[in-house]
């Protein structure tokens, strides 16, 4: 099959070669940091409550670009996995009364182990398998989360305590979801520089290539699967938290495909993607909310009939459209404004 | 005791016959062009209701609707194939997959917006009376939908088997390049594939829906049907027949038995168990990597 | 000098189909071995049986008399083993360097965490190769121009020459080429024997060599093994294999 080259792909997270220090990059990455910081100062309650949610969806989504971008495994039951973390999180704050940190970090341990109880049967083999494996824990796991009735409560979830972090209350959250996502966006960026990251990206393009440079490749997807789960454990730890409430309708078939889309829109393989396809994938729903309130005359009722299914559509057609159109996403569209026209990083089949 | 067993093996059997067209569509589609495709029971939901409109709306006789449901179901299959899948050709398997999944979306909320989120019961078509077999009691419409779905079955299998088409997608199955030399028409090969699936979609759509009703939620039945693919092998079109019918035997009799929230747990033990002792399903081939 | 790599009696079949019947043979220490035989005598599959892609059903594969056929291909890396491939195997998402760094994968030791963490050992580790890759390979095999552009779009000379310093930056004891310089101009392929017999001479890198081009093989090589439907049928010095009654039917037969 031959390999189309117009549809070319930077798979690579550019190294900063140029010697200037003043840059388009580093102009925006200050304007970024300093909005963050002063957010709190002056935004709404509605505009602070979207930027946890956005920070929250970064990490979920830099996660599943490490398993689907970087790596080249298709998960699609991320979601799952976010539920996994929220649930034990949730637990931990219900019966142990624990703090954010603790929760966090029982998220992402819970979850990275219940994704290798999906990952190690389905990664031994060559193909589609993980993908079928995730398959099966998105809607096995629902089942979990919506029966075990003892523990997780059932379709009525956990109701969970406040968390007041730096004694701020919301605000306290916000910084401290944010500080995670920068953490969790530097953590995954540093891992491209290193021999760990190559070896995933080596993985994705020639396993047997990997191989015989040496990479146990069955280990490689294996570490690049759970670092997905585990990153999905941290936002699900943290998405407790935030709405204080955990239930099995949070983590459907349904968000794992927004996750997917956040990936594909923002662009596979590159972190700040992840960024851009996260923030604009938590805004598209209030968006289309706000459009549908104003355009429909049935009023707020008849809105939310329309807004399930047509979040669907959106969702499935964004993943579509940008795989035909812009494989590398919005980060494609923003080097194409820049006049960036370099064909790099070919897309050749991985077969 | 036993008669009880005989006639819960009995319906497991006749539902295990949907599993197996779904699964052929599946596979068909996989063999020809490697992509596994995630959309599959958005389009069985689809069809059923396109079935329901056809039927319910426009007050078909159940023939025709079924006539016009087989066509409409190759129609949206070819239009995928043609403007979607064909347009990717070369790119790696994943993002293939991942097309697929969101076409599955685009589906299922296109029938949400259609259709709304009720379930829906198909018009009764298909004779309601019981067949008895001595003693044993089988329920009408699972009977005559076995047999539809039978039907179905027996005639693509033959048409995989002796037809051109069918001969030109195991060529290409076996070896895609070969098969282009020999002047087998890959691209067309492709789409054969696509429109066959959404046939096997319309005929396991119909008969999944004429049991349980149709919603836009039908398609979730794939795990089921993922597990029959697994446990057959990804590209074993005569295995597909045994393990579905297996799985919709062995649903039935654990569902039975033990409950139904073992019934919901089995598709998944099924797929993590066959990936763990014997990953190429049990009449799948191994495939040689050529390197 | 002593046999780096023993094969001894391999046998391997696809169902039925004899890709190697009793292949026997020693490639020395030092010294450069090429496989000549016309297409489908069972070159590469010979290769991937060392890289250990396929399984033998029989015979024995010892390097530095260690066996070889109960390692993971990935473990035949760290060993000393290393190999370029026939239809170019470079990972094309990543640049030069990238690719090159990859080729020293199992000598770089930092973890997950350490990477994640980047500053202190995974720097230090990653700054020294490019260092050692600027100094060894780059100037050796005149990349510089390319060192930081992406695979893609490179010629095809130029990415035969980057899979061959990716094979070299691990300092392997034993280097495979798979048809070097197959499909090169002619101006091209005098490069690369060049820049073979330079990291045989300065490394001293045992090599062993599969390739079409006579001229090439015959200059370059110490020591010639010719294989036909999956035998060995004949092998010697490069001279003596020229004037062989057996090596010229097979490949007059060819033609």
């Amino acid at each position: 099959m031959s390999v189309s080259s117009n549809a070319s792909a930077r798979m690579v997270p550019s190294a900063p070669d140029t010697n200037s220090w003043i840059t388009l990059e580093t102009v925006s990455l200050v304007v970024f940091a300093a909005v963050a910081i002063t957010l709190p100062a002056y935004a709404s309650v509605y505009v602070l409550y979207m930027a946890c949610l956005v920070a929250i969806n970064v990490i979920a989504t830099v996660g599943l670009n490490i398993t689907v971008g970087y790596t080249g495994l298709l998960s699609i039951g991320h979601s799952a996995f976010i539920g996994v973390g929220a649930y034990a999180a949730g637990l931990a704050m219900v019966h142990l009364n624990t703090p954010l940190p603790v929760n966090v970090l029982i998220g992402g341990v819970s979850a990275f182990l219940v994704g290798l109880v999906f990952g190690i049967p389905s990664l031994r083999i060559k193909g589609v398998y993980l993908a079928i494996a995730t398959l099966a824990a998105q809607y096995s796991l629902y089942f979990v989360f919506q029966n075990w009735t003892s523990v997780t409560g059932g379709d009525r979830g956990l109701n969970l305590p406040a968390t007041n972090l730096f004694y701020l209350g919301d605000t306290g959250f916000y910084y401290g979801a944010l500080i995670l996502a920068v953490l969790a966006c530097v953590a995954a960026r540093n891992l491209f520089r290193t021999r760990v990251g190559r070896s995933l990206i080596a993985v994705r393009e020639r396993d047997y290539a990997a191989e015989v440079l040496g990479i146990n490749i069955v280990r490689a997807k294996l570490l690049a699967f759970g670092i997905g789960a585990a990153f999905a454990g941290v936002a699900g730890a943290l998405t407790a938290s935030f709405l204080r409430l955990v239930n099995p309708d949070q983590f459907t078939l349904m968000v794992s495909v927004f996750f997917l889309a956040a990936v594909v829109v923002g662009g596979r393989s590159s972190i700040i993607g992840s960024v851009l396809g996260a923030a604009f994938m938590t805004l598209i729903p209030d968006a289309l909310r706000e459009i549908l309130s104003l355009t429909s005359p049935g009023g707020t009722a008849n809105v939310a009939g329309l807004l399930s299914p047509l979040r669907e559509i959106i969702f499935g057609a964004l993943i579509v459209g940008f795989l035909m159109f812009e494989p590398r996403g919005l980060m494609g569209l923003v080097e194409r404004l820049r006049g960036r026209k370099e064909l790099v990083g070919s897309e050749a089949s991985g077969d | 005791m036993l008669r009880q067993f005989i006639e819960f093996s009995i319906i497991g059997i006749a539902s295990g016959g949907m599993y197996v067209l779904s699964a052929l569509g599946f596979v068909i589609i996989f063999k020809a062009t490697r992509v596994f495709n995630f959309a599959m029971g958005e389009m069985m939901m689809v069809s059923a209701f396109l079935f329901l409109t056809a039927s319910k709306t426009f007050g078909l006789h159940w023939g025709l609707a079924l006539l016009a449901t087989l066509g409409l179901s190759a129609v949206l299959a070819f239009l995928m194939e043609r403007f979607v899948l064909r347009r990717m050709i070369g790119r790696p398997v994943v993002v293939l997959v991942m097309v697929t999944l969101g076409l599955g979306s685009i589906l299922r909320g296109l029938a949400g917006l259609i259709w709304g989120h009720e379930i829906f019961q198909l018009p009764d078509f298909l004779p309601r009376a019981p067949i008895f077999m001595g003693d044993v009691l089988i329920p009408g419409k699972l009977a005559w939908s076995f047999l539809g779905v039978a039907v179905i079955a027996v005639g693509f299998i033959a048409y995989y088997r002796y037809s051109r088409a069918g001969i030109a997608i195991r060529a290409t199955s076996a070896d895609l390049v070969t098969a282009e030399v020999l002047g087998i028409n890959v691209r067309g090969v492709f789409t054969m594939a696509w429109v066959l699936a959404g046939l096997l979609a319309a005929g396991a759509g119909i008969a999944a829906a004429s049991v349980n009703g149709v919603s836009p939620q039908l398609g979730f039945v794939a795990l089921n049907v993922l597990a029959v693919i697994m446990l057959a092998g990804l590209s074993s079109v005569g295995g597909v027949v045994i393990a579905g019918i297996f799985i919709g035997w062995l649903e039935t009799i654990v569902g039975a038995y033990l409950g139904a929230s073992w019934q919901s747990f089995l598709p998944y033990v099924v797929v993590l168990a066959v990936m763990l002792i014997k990953p190429n399903g049990l009449f799948g081939e191994a495939r040689v990597e050529r390197i | 000098m002593g046999v780096l790599l023993a094969i001894d009696d391999v046998n391997l079949s696809f169902g039925g189909v004899h890709a190697l019947s009793g292949v026997s043979l020693d490639v020395e220490k030092g010294r450069v071995t090429s496989i000549i035989g016309p297409n489908g005598a069972g070159k590469t599959s010979l290769f991937n049986v060392i890289s250990g892609f396929y399984t033998p059903q029989s015979g024995s594969i010892r390097f530095e008399k260690q066996e070889l056929s109960d390692q993971a291909p990935y473990q035949r890396s760290p060993v000393g083993i290393s190999r370029t491939f026939q239809n170019i195997a470079l990972f094309s998402g990543l640049t030069v360097l990238e690719n090159i760094k990859l080729g020293a994968h199992c000598q770089l030791s930092s973890g997950l965490l350490s990477s994640a963490l980047w500053w202190g050992k995974a720097q230090r580790e990653e700054a020294a190769l490019s260092r050692r890759i600027d100094e060894e390979i780059i100037d050796l095999l005149d990349l510089r121009e390319i060192r930081d552009r992406p695979i893609a779009g490179l010629p095809y000379g130029l990415q035969k020459r980057v899979e061959l310093a990716r094979a070299l930056v691990g300092r392997p004891k034993l280097l495979m080429l798979d048809e070097p310089v197959a499909g090169m101009t002619s101006s091209e392929k005098q490069e690369m024997a060049g820049y073979i017999r330079r990291c045989v001479d300065e490394w001293s890198t045992t090599v062993l060599l599969i390739d079409h081009d006579m001229t090439m093989v015959m200059g370059l090589s110490d020591h010639v093994v010719v294989v036909n439907f999956g035998k060995v049928i004949a092998s010697g010095a490069p001279a003596q294999m020229q004037e062989d009654p057996a090596v010229i039917a097979a490949y007059l037969g060819e033609n």
